[in-house]
């Protein structure tokens, strides 16, 4: 509540005579109902994580309930990673064609595929459509990460996948309920091919319920407003969220702008880097965002999806126009995503795409970058470059996964967020106790600390690394998931980059062995320690030009020496 | 059961925003009344002191006073802790900092995280080591610990907090570490004292939290409690978690003092429906600032053991987290949403009327009130309805000014082409929409279908929105608590004394296991007696102990709290395993009953159990207010369509008396609030408890 758009907002309740347009009794009746459409989605996100099995559905966040129009176009929002919000429009091209005229009252579809709309196999959509009076009025829709979904790798995200065949079962599109009754034959194949045939089932049946929720939900709205006026009032709201984006564009100055970045490797350690390049063309309220130029599909598994790639350019548009814009498809209108069939943004089938995460955040970084250009001073430095996970397979047979995060680079005005889970995605993301992890496994959590000096300096600083170390109680296998050791994140308007990526284990005998790539596999014994010391953000203007205070405060705190900050901030002592 | 009414003597007082509500229960005789909040907390309590005084010339079964205060929730949100040092374990000091990692707003890239309670240049990290079994690796450094000492005193803090790995398994070095601390004279807090659960960051948060509160509230206590201690009255403090405390307690965990006005108003209305037998409702107490909501099973209101202070206001921050302060205490489950009364109403640049989240607060307030507010508000919206009269409110010091709420009104409404009668009623459409998003939300966590729940509304703002609310969830029934608009203080009226312990542990729920687990429990009540003798003048024979188990399926995530019948035996424990099973069914949809089961922590909670003053002694209550003239009409604005209304208007007092059955459209008044009955809705007087029960007429 606190935060800068608090202030922002309260400069927007200022009349502006001119805009005096809208009639009465909408603007009452326009709010009523986006607080009615949230509650509904809201509530499917409650029922969703109250009945869901598994861990990575309870506690990771990784999930999203929409509202869907009749068309296809999304009308509401709930709890989401934002990262769903173009998926759930993507799917709804395919499965509208498919089944044209062959939906019914108590239909569920189910669709994991990545080449219709989604982005790798463990993530799974179930749609529901919403009839009112035997009308087809819109679908209720939820986008769920399962614990697993068959393949070569536990989890569907190893990155060694060439093709999607390896990755798991995949799920084209297809009637999980047919007026109300279950496809048993379906669920039955799902258990079969999957490691976790209980939470896999048990998410699927919380996922079901949360689509009978927002069923129920938007029927009852429909009914009250009558479905002329609804869609009325929504096609308002759409076209709200549409003048909202289109007013962010339109304050971009025209022109083209570029930027590319190479990720580490392939994948695949033979592999050579990967060549991320965008070109974002604002053209007065409108913007088109290419990624030609970027590399071909690789013959592993960080390919991403098409509908991910423009899920990953509508969220950084949305983040950096700031404000409340409410969710919907209005939002995504003004901008066309476009990339080569067969790139490594828009591969092929079969590409496998299990570990397209490590990618896409880099695109994320690589869009944000173009439109700083655009919109020099309002966007943020490079932060942690995401995607840091450390999976250790015990000889037990214990298997421990904890994801973890560094910190932000430094916004317009204000210093980048230490030790947060990652920018525009990810706030719902939690961290494993080290208690909780010490009952639970034979790994101690040795430290989860920020450290100081390696923040990309600037007037306004990137976060610090923050770094995660562990000790392993039992012999067994470590896989470590991290990014930009070679390509650090960027600062910005003369703010220097963050510090890289590192990891290292010490062994026993007090011997110390890098460990370097996106994906990198480790043996360790009783008593290794494993470092990971993540990126700091970037930074964002000139050093000198910091505030003393900030100089002082960082001082004060630890986060920076004396001498980086005599050498770098040009920092005279008092004394 | 101690609930002695007849010849005992209560007085509570409660502080909120402008105004501090004071109740004397002398015996069955109620008064209440309301307080303008001065500069100095402690001249109130001298005041009311001194009427205490006089009351006592004549002899009282027994006598208390009972106090429910904001100070500790106002210091975290505003940052005016004390300066306080803490001490972790190597590795950990930036816990305070990073929380959990989380945060609300996906998409806000602006956001500022709050400041860390204890900045980092006070957090020392200190070379030891326990692990999880309990087993020391490496002792304390007693070296460092000294020159972490020299550190505070350079430094001037003024207290400590203390919170080492694993300390909730073992904490002799925790133990070590607090002597030194309260050697060297430093109020010091430990989280082995605190919480002994698992958790590092939420017991760190929570110690750090309640250090930073130690010098606050004994500045605080000494000022308010004093002027009683002179009079040597039993002092009690309001709890977050239902029950009141001493003020021992209160000065060594101020944290349970956090929330602790709305935990009363829902004490209160979980005592209604224990009262009068209702299997399930919703707690709705809408205030100047803030809406609460909270649910009700069987007369016990839903609890958690961690909350947030300060973590924004909306549903999605309750499950993102990492806007606030964790503290990991007993207390209610309610969802505190931004947007009381005060809160603003005004247009975007799209031209959509928003309300919130900026409030005109207690100060300058609403537009109407006169006291320098000129921005449209939810009250000012009100007032023009006609659902707030003007006059003056409170202690008579505050009046509502109608014209100043049409005037603050006027912008809006010419900006959208509307009267300020239909903007103010746009804006009340607006404000229930986002508070019934609320009351969805707390239902259906628990799996509950708001549209079978009994609405209990309170607050200055809950009766009048009740109606309208109620008819867009759905629900039939609404009641309306007497002296509804300062029914918090009610809550401290009927609040008994209760006390939280519990102990972290890891260990499967199983017969075999049955003395090892009852061990805990003996441990944990020893500590417990001890803790009760030292901090209470209450004689420990007279509690209630219930002891609780959190249990959980093995790799769950969360556990749940259920009842324990006695001692680990065959039985209980089969009793414990079904009550858990039952209650995952009802919140999750579904058992596991192939799925062994573990026990993560034991709990006793000590209570005097029953009611420190009966509910139903306040049936006739009324707030002391300034006489003004009850016309028997008033005009109302109630839709676009019919306009204005003359409805009928009757006093809460005679309408209780006359017992009779009234239809809306229809108010009845009551001191600082109005009970608002639309067409539509039937209403008729709840004799037990005083209560006035709203019905849809079907």
């Amino acid at each position: 509540m606190n935060s800068l758009n608090t202030e922002l907002s309260r400069d927007e309740r200022k009349l502006d005579p001119k805009r005096a347009d809208r009639r009465g009794d909408d603007a009452i009746r326009l709010e009523v109902l986006r607080h009615e459409l949230t509650s509904v989605a809201e509530e499917m996100g409650i029922t969703m994580q109250r009945t869901a099995r598994s861990f990575t559905a309870r506690e990771g966040g990784d999930y999203s309930t929409a509202l869907i129009g009749p068309t296809g176009g999304l009308i509401a929002q709930g709890f989401a990673n934002g990262i769903h919000l173009g998926s759930l429009v993507e799917i709804m091209i395919p499965l509208l064609d498919k089944f044209d005229g062959s939906l019914y009252e108590g239909d569920i579809l189910i669709s994991n595929d990545p080449y219709g709309g989604l982005s790798h196999l463990p993530d799974i959509a179930m749609v529901m459509p919403v009839f009112v009076a035997g009308e087809l009025a819109g679908f209720s829709a939820i986008d769920l990460h399962h614990s697993d979904i068959g393949g070569r790798h536990a989890g569907g995200m190893g990155v060694a996948s060439r093709q999607i065949f390896e990755e798991g079962i995949r799920l084209p599109g297809v009637k999980l309920y047919d007026r109300g009754l279950p496809n048993q034959a379906l669920l039955d194949t799902i258990a079969a091919c999957v490691r976790t045939p209980e939470s896999v089932l048990g998410d699927l049946a919380a996922q079901a319920a949360s689509c009978r929720r927002g069923d129920v939900g938007l029927r009852a709205l429909i009914a009250r407003y009558g479905l002329v006026e609804f869609r009325r009032l929504a096609e308002v709201l759409n076209s709200i969220s549409e003048d909202q984006m289109r007013r962010f564009i339109a304050s971009l100055p025209d022109g083209a702008y570029r930027y590319s970045e190479e990720f580490e490797q392939g994948g695949n350690a033979s592999d050579n880097a990967v060549l991320v390049a965008v070109e974002v063309r604002i053209d007065g309220d409108r913007a088109t965002v290419e990624f030609s130029g970027s590399s071909a599909q690789v013959d592993s598994a960080i390919n991403v999806p098409f509908g991910l790639t423009k899920s990953a350019t509508f969220i950084v548009f949305r983040a950096l126009a700031g404000g409340e814009i409410f969710p919907n498809s209005g939002l995504i209108e003004p901008i066309m995503v476009e990339a080569e069939l067969g790139s490594v943004l828009r591969p092929a089938f079969p590409a496998a795409v299990g570990a397209r995460g490590m990618l896409m955040w880099r695109l994320i970084d690589v869009i944000m970058r173009a439109l700083a250009d655009a919109s020099p001073g309002k966007v943020p430095a490079a932060g942690d470059g995401g995607a840091n996970g450390m999976v250790f397979s015990g000889s037990s047979g214990k298997l421990l996964v904890d994801w973890y995060c560094s910190g932000w680079g430094a916004r317009p005005g204000s210093d980048g967020v230490d030790g947060v889970s990652n920018i525009i995605l990810g706030g719902m993301m939690h961290s494993l106790p080290g208690e909780l992890m010490e009952q639970e496994f034979p790994v101690v959590l040795e430290s989860f600390a920020l450290e100081p000096d390696t923040e990309g300096a600037g007037e306004y600083r990137g976060a610090l690394s923050m770094s995660r170390s562990w000790r392993f109680l039992e012999k067994g296998t470590v896989l470590l998931r991290s990014c930009r050791a070679d390509s650090r994140p960027y600062g910005l308007a003369g703010g220097a980059s963050g510090s890289p990526n590192v990891a290292y284990v010490i062994r026993t005998s007090g011997e110390r062995e890098i460990l370097k790539g996106i994906s990198v596999e480790c043996a360790v014994e009783p008593g290794d320690v494993i470092v990971h010391i993540q990126p700091g953000g970037g930074g964002l203007g000139d050093p000198s030009k910091r505030d003393a205070e900030r100089i002082a405060r960082d001082l004060r705190d630890g986060k920076l020496t004396v001498g980086r900050a005599a050498s770098v901030y040009g920092w005279e002592s008092a004394e | 059961m101690n609930s002695v009414a007849i010849g005992s003597l209560r007085v509570t007082f409660d502080v909120g925003g402008t105004f501090t509500d004071v109740i004397i229960a002398n015996g069955d005789q109620i008064t209440c009344r309301k307080i303008l909040n001065g500069e100095q907390l402690g001249a109130v309590a001298e005041q009311i002191a001194a009427e205490l005084e006089l009351l006592l010339a004549e002899e009282h079964e027994s006598v208390g006073v009972v106090h429910g205060t904001t100070i500790a929730s106002n210091a975290v949100v505003e940052g005016t802790c004390a300066k306080t040092g803490f001490i972790t374990t190597q590795g950990f000091r930036d816990e305070l900092e990073i929380r959990r990692m989380g945060r609300p707003g996906i998409y806000d890239v602006m956001w500022q995280r709050p400041e860390a309670v204890i900045p980092r240049y006070l957090r020392f990290e200190l070379d030891e080591a326990i692990r999880g079994t309990g087993a020391i690796e490496r002792a304390i450094d007693e070296a460092a610990l000294a020159s972490i000492l020299h550190a505070f005193s350079v430094e001037e803090v003024e207290a400590v907090g203390i919170c080492l790995l694993n300390s909730h398994v073992n904490s002799s070095h925790e133990e070590r570490l607090a002597q030194a601390c309260r050697e060297a004279g430093y109020p010091t807090s430990v989280s082995s004292e605190m919480d002994r659960e698992a958790g590092e960051f939420e017991r760190s948060s929570t110690t750090a939290v309640n250090a930073s509160l130690l010098p606050v509230i004994h500045r605080y206590l000494d000022e308010v409690e004093t002027p009683f201690r002179r009079l040597d009255v039993p002092f009690s403090l309001m709890q977050a978690n239902g029950g009141i405390t001493t003020p021992g307690i209160g000065r060594q965990m101020p944290v349970r003092l956090i929330e602790s006005g709305p935990a009363a108003g829902v004490l209160g209305a979980a005592a209604l429906c224990d009262v009068l037998k209702l299997p399930g409702a919703i707690a709705f107490d809408m205030g100047g600032t803030t809406v609460k909501a909270c649910l009700i099973e069987n007369g016990l209101a839903v609890e958690r053991s961690q909350f947030e202070v300060g973590g924004g206001g909306n549903i999605s921050a309750r499950y993102s987290r990492g806007g606030g302060y964790l503290v990991r205490t007993p207390a209610f489950d309610l969802v505190e949403l931004g947007a009381g009364g005060g809160s603003i109403v005004w247009l975007d640049d799209d031209q959509v009327m928003r309300v919130g989240p900026h409030s005109a607060a207690a100060v300058p307030g609403p537009a109407a009130y006169g006291r320098g507010g000129t921005e449209p508000t939810v009250t000012d919206a009100n007032v023009i309805l006609g659902h707030i009269a003007d006059g003056p409110i409170g202690d008579g010091t505050v009046a509502v000014d109608r014209r100043l709420a049409v005037a603050a009104f006027t912008d809006l409404a010419v900006a959208l082409g509307l009267t300020p009668e239909e903007a103010a009623l746009g804006a009340i459409e607006v404000a229930n929409a986002s508070m019934i998003r609320a009351v969805r939300a707390v239902s259906t966590e628990r799996g509950r279908n708001p549209a079978d729940l009994t609405l209990i509304a309170f607050g200055g703002g809950g009766p009048i929105h009740a109606a309208r609310l109620a008819e867009r969830i759905g629900i039939q029934t609404i009641l309306v608590p007497p002296i509804a608009g300062v029914f918090s203080a009610v809550g401290l009226q009927i609040a008994e004394s209760r006390f939280d312990f519990a102990q972290g542990l890891a260990s499967p729920l199983d017969l075999s296991r049955a003395d090892a687990l009852e061990e805990e429990f003996l441990r944990l009540e020893s500590r417990m007696k001890a803790d009760l003798i030292e901090l209470t003048a209450h004689n420990g024979d007279s509690w209630t102990y219930e002891r609780r188990v959190d249990v959980r399926y093995v790799e769950q995530a969360t556990s749940l709290t259920a009842a324990l019948s006695g001692s680990f035996d065959a039985m209980s424990i089969a009793q414990l395993k079904e009550a858990f099973e039952a209650e995952h069914e009802q919140l999750f949809g579904y058992r596991r009953s192939d799925v062994p089961i573990e026990v993560t922590a034991v709990r006793i909670r000590a209570s005097l159990g029953g009611y420190g003053v009966p509910l139903e002694l306040f049936k006739n209550a009324s707030v002391k207010g300034i006489e003004s003239d009850h016309p028997s009409s008033r005009s109302i604005y109630v839709s676009r369509s019919e306009g204005r209304i003359e409805a009928w208007s009757v006093p809460r007092e005679s309408f209780m008396t006359a017992s009779s059955q009234l239809t809306g459209p229809g108010v009845i008044t009551d001191t600082d609030t109005t009970i608002v009955v639309p067409s539509g809705w039937n209403v008729a007087a709840e004799p037990l408890t005083g209560s006035i029960i709203l019905s849809q007429t079907t």
